[in-house]
């Protein structure tokens, strides 16, 4: 009996441990019982930039919100799904995420997500532009709210372009370059050079691999037809964007080592040895603390029946897991107002998504003078283009994109293989 | 209950069986807790479809089907055996090597010793990291030393033989340590008396070599030889780091394409029919292992 004895209390000391390190793991809401006051855990990843300028929000709404705190939990990019979905699966998720519009869809679908609807007002959602209320719409209600967009332009090395005798550049949307005279200019950048450069690098590496579609769009091809239920993928404009990745490639352009599983390109771009990227305009405060011995500029990127660019960018997102759905509402409410979102987006270089900051000049404080490539580029997205990201599951066609693509350039599968892969995967997502 | 079975046995014998087992019960809760439901569990998902967030549908043998007729599966099974039988037998030849010169009176003994094992100490994604800017073809550290002895550019990331090359490279220079410390160990626990008498008996350096060291570091060898493929088998920081499986499933092996199916495509159970293979390909290895070494050597089983 005195052994039992024990026995029991062992067990029990244990369990009690268990439970009490297992709460300590956990995340989530917290504090007293008023719905508006508490703790919040909010996950996100950002550069320094971005971090200080959400640090800076949440100070002033917890100086407005007395007894409501918000704390930030930094998660680098490539872990954050992982973070988010085990804490989710574990019913231990944070209260607010921030969540690439890509990957929306997924947590709308798994019924994770708080309709703001019942927390907001019903025309909450009006400011924001037509295409980014319809990026965090699941059935017609909204389940974020759209905290900025981003998109790609051309990003160049002024001094390597100069030495290959290349001055103008397309300085209006309307003038970008046609897709032969963009292979025109690389060959020249890359005919000019000496040892190991190239003349261009794509910002299409693992989450980024959906930007391929930047090229397709511009062709006039599309990855769904117009209400996203059907593939339209494997078509002519398809396997002529295909020719033309593999032009780059064939005919060392592009850098080998820039595949889609590759190196990531900014990352290259500042040691010179890639003459322009294409790159989100999220990367100038990095690119602007790294490039220290030579000057760059911005330019469109390249059209040819259409022009296109991708729906960077992410949404705010509160979770059903939450104690306090009104404070999160509330707070994702203050994030996105006028005001923030116009500080948030100035101290970042990201493009806002409200109707009434999309008609302003906005005040970036890091590189003003190329910001309005991106501004015009932006007005490239389509909302066609939209939708094909948005669909639930994008992830996964995100990931047949990797590894098709990646097979196609890097391996030797044929463009009928390629596009009929991305295909099927594209198929099945909308089917289920 | 098993206190009942033990009615007969003395009050002394009891009270100690139960201290073993309270000694050994917070290993016990681990394991159960950390290995082993995490392992039932992942047969059961791999029994699944799901991704992780809502319903999960049964699916019974269907994620193991799949597999069958999936490449990239295949390619990482050849990859990952490949890998074991290339860095095992080279981490342990290097290991001896480095071991043996480092047991004579060489200058700086300790410091080199030191430096040969600090790789091991280092978390496996600093040194997948740190590889990782090393290897860049366009920017990397080691094509600009290469190119200063007019060799190179390598394309560690571009060709899928080299980049195998930069997996292996960077696997031997962490584990290189781990061996050298074990072997180490084992050279010493030689008797010194073998050598003297070998010598007199007129046996060269070689044949004191083939005769009395190697035997002596049989238990060493089999150990790290298992130990070796156990961590071969289960790679995974360096090489999702290093290379991401790439280019193009050139490098994958089992344990990143698991992780990429059940946490990038987030199908948990796909990702965990894979883990299973993965499971079950390596029960049976040290199977052979552990047969081989015993039939080599009974006494030391």
């Amino acid at each position: 009996m005195n052994q039992l004895t024990r026995r029991q209390f062992l067990a029990a000391a244990g369990g009690t441990g268990a439970a009490l390190w297992l709460g300590a793991c956990g995340g989530g809401s917290s504090g007293s019982s008023d719905p508006m006051k508490g703790t919040l855990e909010f996950v996100t990843w950002g550069g320094p930039a971005e971090i200080k300028a959400f640090e800076a929000i949440i100070s002033d709404f917890e100086d407005q919100n007395p007894g409501a705190r918000i704390r930030l939990q930094e998660t680098p990019f490539n872990e954050v799904r992982q973070t988010v979905d085990s804490s989710l699966e574990a019913e231990q998720g944070p209260d607010l995420f921030r969540v690439t519009y890509t990957d929306f869809g997924f947590y709308a679908a798994s019924n994770v997500l708080i309709d703001l609807s019942e927390y907001l007002p019903s025309d909450f959602s009006n400011v924001f532009t037509e295409g980014l209320r319809a990026a965090v719409e699941f059935e017609g209600a909204p389940y974020g709210v759209p905290h900025h967009t981003d998109v790609s332009a051309i990003v160049y090395n002024k001094d390597l372009f100069q030495a290959a005798g290349i001055g103008a550049l397309p300085d209006r949307l309307e003038d970008a370059w046609s897709w032969d005279e963009f292979l025109d200019v690389s060959r020249r950048l890359r005919d000019a050079q000496t040892g190991n450069r190239t003349a261009f690098g794509m910002n299409w590496q693992l989450a980024g691999a959906f930007r391929w579609l930047n090229w397709l769009y511009a062709a006039g091809g599309s990855l769904y037809n117009s209400d996203a239920t059907r593939t339209t993928v494997d078509s002519p404009e398809a396997r002529k964007t295909l020719d033309m990745f593999k032009t780059w490639f064939e005919e060392d352009l592009c850098p080998d080592n820039t595949s889609l599983k590759g190196s990531y390109v900014d990352l290259i771009f500042p040691a010179q040895t890639i003459a322009m990227i294409s790159a989100g305009s999220f990367l100038v405060p990095t690119l602007e603390a790294d490039i220290t011995r030579f000057e760059y500029g911005t330019t469109y990127l390249p059209q040819d029946v259409g022009m296109s660019t991708d729906l960077g960018g992410n949404a705010v997102v509160a979770t059903q897991q939450t104690e306090k759905p009104e404070l999160a509402a509330k707070f994702l409410e203050f994030l996105v107002n006028q005001k923030n979102m116009k500080r948030f987006c100035e101290a970042t270089n990201l493009l806002p998504t409200r109707n009434d900051l999309v008609e302003q000049k906005l005040d970036y404080e890091i590189r003003p003078d190329i910001m309005p490539v991106f501004v015009d580029q932006s007005t490239t997205i389509t909302p066609a283009y939209t939708r094909a990201v948005t669909v639930p599951d994008f992830t996964q066609v995100n990931n047949a994109f990797v590894d098709q693509l990646e097979s196609f350039i890097v391996g030797d599968q044929s463009p009928e293989a390629t596009l009929g892969n991305i295909a099927q995967e594209a198929t099945d997502v909308v089917r289920d | 209950m098993a206190v009942t079975q033990r009615k007969g046995k003395p009050a002394a014998l009891r009270r100690e069986a139960l201290t073993a087992y309270l000694l050994i019960s917070p290993n016990l809760i681990v394991f159960g807790v950390f290995m082993l439901l995490p392992l039932i569990l992942t047969f059961v998902i791999s029994a699944q479809e799901t991704s992780g967030l809502g319903p999960a549908e049964w699916v019974g043998l269907g994620n193991y089907t799949e597999l069958i007729s999936d490449g990239v599966f295949w390619r990482s099974l050849i990859n990952t055996v490949g890998y074991a039988a290339v860095t095992v037998p080279l981490g342990l030849a290097l290991g001896l090597a480095v071991a043996m010169l480092l047991n004579n009176a060489v200058w700086l003994r300790d410091v080199m010793r030191t430096i040969y094992y600090l790789p091991v100490v280092i978390s496996g994604v600093a040194a997948g990291l740190i590889a990782q800017w090393m290897f860049n073809e366009n920017i990397g550290v080691v094509n600009e030393l290469l190119g200063l002895v007019g060799l190179g550019p390598v394309s560690w990331q571009s060709s899928p033989a080299w980049a195998m090359t930069s997996v292996v490279l960077l696997t031997l220079w962490v584990g290189v340590g781990f061996n050298m410390v074990v072997y180490l160990a084992a050279l010493q626990g030689i008797p010194r008396e073998y050598y003297d008498a070998s010598a007199v008996d007129g046996a060269n350096s070689v044949q004191q070599f083939r005769h009395v060291t190697l035997p002596g570091l049989g238990t060493a060898t089999v150990f790290l030889a298992i130990y070796g493929v156990i961590l071969s088998f289960q790679a995974f920081d360096l090489i999702y780091i290093l290379t991401g499986g790439g280019p193009g499933s050139a490098t994958e092996v089992l344990g990143t394409y698991a992780y990429e199916q059940a946490f990038s495509a987030r199908e948990r159970g796909y990702g965990s029919a894979i883990g299973v293979v993965l499971y079950l390909l390596l029960i049976v290895v040290l199977s052979v292992q552990f047969w081989i070494s015993r039939r080599r050597d009974p006494e030391e089983g």
